[in-house]
This record gives structure tokens, sequence and C-alpha cells, in this order.
């Protein structure tokens, strides 16, 4: 029992989230305006402004909010307590803004003194990150089968972001050899391993509690981050071992059908316990996670096809990126938004302000915080951003720029709500009277 | 005085509902009444705010995992006491 009261006497101060949170949008609202100047660049996955785009939305939008929330969430789940939380947090939070504006800069620009910088800057942020958060779990107590996806994630993302920097090296020092071959380790460990099992862990908690369905099995919840790890590892064996006994082809298809598979139980688990659910009332969260989870069985299904059987390959790979990214990641992220950030503002007010006292009736609900409205404004302008993303693989230009301005409108909204959030919080904390916190 | 059982059911209900609930509830308490309190899951958030107020609590598993949480004023002896008895029926908390 006493844990519990524990870890909330560490949880950090709402800013910490916080700017992670209102950060994000801003990256992507300067990838949509990148796509928007330079639609032509967006075919290429190798382009530096597709470089560009895919590190703000992974890094800038993705990273920057799940930074953000494991530093709230570890100490609610796990006990996870952290020294100094406000320190942590401000110098996580400037090393991944400067890493990450670095390392963007420097692919738009073809910059090798900027990779330099951001190798810097983003080498020791998310050493600094992998060590505390991994030593917290370590230390703590709780032993549940969501911290170990918290783990696995972790490790994801640190094989992930050590592949990354060894490239990034590799564009700016002359010693280091430009390994372009790891890419798609990079990308699998980042998109599957690191945001994929993070999403995963994080649903088993947050599914269930927001959206009221039914628990997810026991043995989905103990099993099934593992055997996805596992299978990334072996995946990645047959891609560093191309000469042994694993690169028979038969052999090296049993990891990637284990990954798909994994991810596909994951998926239609979450939506027949969102069918499930106890009260079916409208829910922009709902919403968000049903698009998300619909992009990724598509990125699945058209992953799956032989790869004959669509023309260009660059635009299948570009399309399951944009799938995985845009669709499922940014999708699954602000519908969390929208539950993570309303919820937080409340906690912390209640905290702040004495719930026995009168004043506690001018704590306002989440819905009072971010109306459902405005979530489901941001929500079609997301929807649409997709969609039109999915058809400009086939058309012209002029659709990528049509699914660019969606998607800036998209993410100014988003960014608005959240603000307004935050507004609403500063203006109760202020005309709360004295002596009745 | 009377001894009796507050019981309330939150499990239907999205956060921040349940704390919010359930606080209303513990202020409500007569002497001699404890709260018992029925959730899915373990109210880490409510346990803070119960030893600011000076309740005291005890939790405990109930069917197909249900967590069953039993709240009582720590200067009201009586409500301690049945609470007391009536958690005693069940096994301790397991996650």
């Amino acid at each position: 029992m006493s844990y519990g009261v524990l870890s909330l006497a560490q949880t950090p101060p709402a800013s910490v989230p916080l700017s992670y949170m209102l950060t994000a949008p801003v990256f992507a609202i300067v990838a949509a305006i990148l796509i928007l100047v330079y639609p032509e660049s967006v075919q290429n996955r190798w382009s530096p402004v597709m470089l560009s785009v895919t590190h703000l939305l992974v890094l800038g939008f993705a990273v920057m909010v799940m930074f953000g929330a494991v530093q709230q969430l570890l100490p609610v789940l796990a006990g996870v307590t952290f020294n100094r939380p406000r320190l942590v947090s401000l110098s996580l939070y400037v090393g991944l803004i400067f890493g990450v504006s670095a390392l963007c800069i420097g692919m738009f620009l073809s910059n090798a003194s900027l990779f330099l910088v951001a190798v810097l800057f983003l080498s020791v942020t998310v050493a600094a990150f992998f060590v505390l958060m991994m030593l917290g779990l370590l230390r703590s107590e709780a032993n549940r089968d969501s911290i170990q996806g918290i783990r696995l994630a972790l490790l994801s993302f640190l094989v992930s972001a050590s592949l990354g920097l060894y490239m990034a090296a590799g564009h700016s020092l002359p010693e280091i050899p430009l390994a372009r071959e790891l890419t798609s380790l990079h990308l699998t460990w980042g998109l599957l391993g690191w945001i994929g099992l993070l999403v995963i862990t994080v649903s088993y908690q947050v599914v269930p509690m927001f959206q009221i369905t039914p628990r997810y099995p026991k043995e989905i919840v103990r099993w099934l981050t593992p055997f996805i790890f596992l299978s990334l590892v072996f995946w990645s064996l047959i891609e560093i071992l191309p000469n042994s006994a694993l690169s028979v082809s038969w052999v090296s298809v049993i990891p990637k059908t284990g990954v798909m598979a994994g991810l596909l139980t994951f998926c239609l688990m979450t939506l027949w316990l969102q069918h499930k659910r106890r009260r079916k009332l409208p829910d922009v969260t709902l919403d968000f996670f049903r698009l998300a989870l619909s992009c990724m069985m598509l990125a699945i299904f058209i992953w799956s096809l032989p790869e004959s059987w669509l023309a260009d390959q660059l635009n299948r790979e570009v399309l399951i990126g944009a799938l995985l990214i845009i669709g499922f990641t940014l999708s699954v992220i602000s519908g969390m938004l929208y539950k993570i950030v309303p919820f937080l503002i409340w906690l912390h007010l209640t905290n702040q302000i004495d719930m026995s006292t009168r004043w506690q009736k001018n704590i306002p609900n989440m819905k009072q915080i971010i109306p459902e409205v405005h979530g489901r404004w941001q929500f079609r302008l997301h929807l649409g951003t997709v969609l039109v993303m999915i058809a400009a693989m086939y058309q012209g230009e002029w659709s990528i720029r049509l699914a660019a301005v969606l998607f800036l409108m998209s993410n100014l909204y988003l960014l608005r709500n959240l603000i307004l959030a935050v507004v609403i919080y500063r203006k109760v904390l202020i005309s709360q009277p004295a002596g009745e916190s | 005085m009377e001894t009796d059982c507050v019981f309330i059911d939150v499990s239907d209900l999205p956060p921040p509902e349940p704390l919010a609930v359930a606080m209303a509830a513990t202020e409500r308490l007569r002497p001699g009444q404890y709260l018992h309190m029925h959730h899915w899951r373990e109210p880490l958030l409510l346990y803070k705010r119960l030893i600011q107020k000076n309740f005291g609590y005890d939790t405990r598993s109930g069917q197909d995992d249900a967590c069953e949480i039993f709240v009582w004023r720590l200067d009201d002896p009586a409500a301690q006491q049945a609470a007391n008895v009536a958690a005693g029926q069940l096994p301790p908390w397991r996650e």
C-alpha cells in the first residue's frame, strides 16, 4: 500500500509532461510545411526532405510525447522515483529539442557539421533517458507484466537510436562508414520495437481504464510483447548475418511473420475489446485508436503482399512508412493526448487545491478542459490527412499538397486544443484565493 | 450511532470519476459507517488523499480479479472494526 503513496509523492510537476506534449505538434507543423513546399520529395524515401520529415514526426512528435509520458507514467505505474524530476526533465527536453532540430536541419541541408551536433545532443540525451528509466525500473518493486513491456520498449529504443546515431555519425565523420544498409533495422526497431511495444504496453492500461472495456487477456499481456521482441531479435540476426543458415528463405520468413502476427493480434484484440466496451458513448480517443489500428492492419496487409504485386517498390515502402508513422503512431498518440492531458491537468489541480474546500467546485472536469467537439474537429482533419495521403501515393503533387494542408491544419488544431487546456489550468490556479490550497 | 456499509461501484467509470466519487462518498460517511468501493484496478491515486484526510483503508481481492477497497475514518473505531470484519472475508489484494 505504501508504494502507491511514495510514488505519488515523486510524481513530477505538471510542467514536465505538458512541456513535451505541447512541443510535439510544433515539429509536426514544420513537417507539414516541408511537405507542402516540396511535395515532389515525398515519393523518394532517401530524399533530404523525406528524411527530415520522417525524423520530425518520429523524434519531434512521437518520441517527444513518449519521453514526457514515460516520466509521468513510471512513478504511478511502477513506483519509479527520480531525484530532482524537474531538472532531469528540463535537461532531457532541451537535449531532445536541440538534437532533433540539428538532425532535421542537417538532413534537409545535407550538412555534416549539423549531423555532428545532432549526434552529440541525441547520444547524450538518449543515453541519459535510457539509463535513468532502466535504473528506475530495475529498482522498482512493482512486478507487473506492463513493466516488462516498458523495459523491452526501452531496449528497442536503445537499439534503434544507436543504429541511427551510428548512421548520422557516418554522415559527419570520415572515419565512420555511411552504413545505409542498417536503415531497415533502425526503422524496424524504432517503429515496431520502441513505438509498437510502448503503445501495446500503455494500451493494456489505458484502453480498459479510459474506454471502459474488459481487460486484455492475461496470456496476451504476459506473452505478446516478449514474443514480438524476440521475433525482432531473430529478424535482426538474419539481416546482420546474410550468409548464415538463418538466411534460408523459409527460415527468414518466420520472424517477420511473427512480428506481423503479434501486431495483428494486438490490433484485433483491441478492436474486439473496444466493441465490448460497457459505455457506448461517443469518444474521440476511441475513433483515433480505431483509425490507428486500421492503418496498422493495412500496413501489415501491404507488407505481406509479394513485392512484385506492387509495381513501384519505393512507393510501397513510402506508403507502409506513412501508414505506420502518420496513420498509426500519430493517431494513437493524438488520441491518448485527449485523455492524458485533461487527466493530468485535473490531477494536478486536485493535488494543489484541497478537495474538501469549497474551491474544489471550481476544478473543471475532463470534458471542460478539452471539449469533445474540438477533439473531434481535429480527428476529422487527421482522418482526411490519412485518406488523402493514401490516395496521394497514386496521384500527382496536388493530392500530396492537399494532404500536407490537412496535416498542417490538424496539428495547428491539436496545438490550439492543448494550449487552451493549459490556459484553463493556469486560470484556475491563479484564481484560487490564498489559503485555499 | 450505527454500523453500516456504504457500497459504491466505480468499475464502469472512466478516470477521474472513480477518485472524485470515492472522495465525495468518504466525506459523507456518518459515525460508524465505512465505505466499500468496488473497482477493477487498484486506486493508487486515492490512497494519498485518504491518508491526508485521516482515513484508513484496506485493499482486498474480489471475484473476477476485482479490487475491493474498504475505507474508514481513523477516529471511528466502530467503523474500523466493521470494515475489518468485512474486509477479512476476502483474500489480500494481489495484482
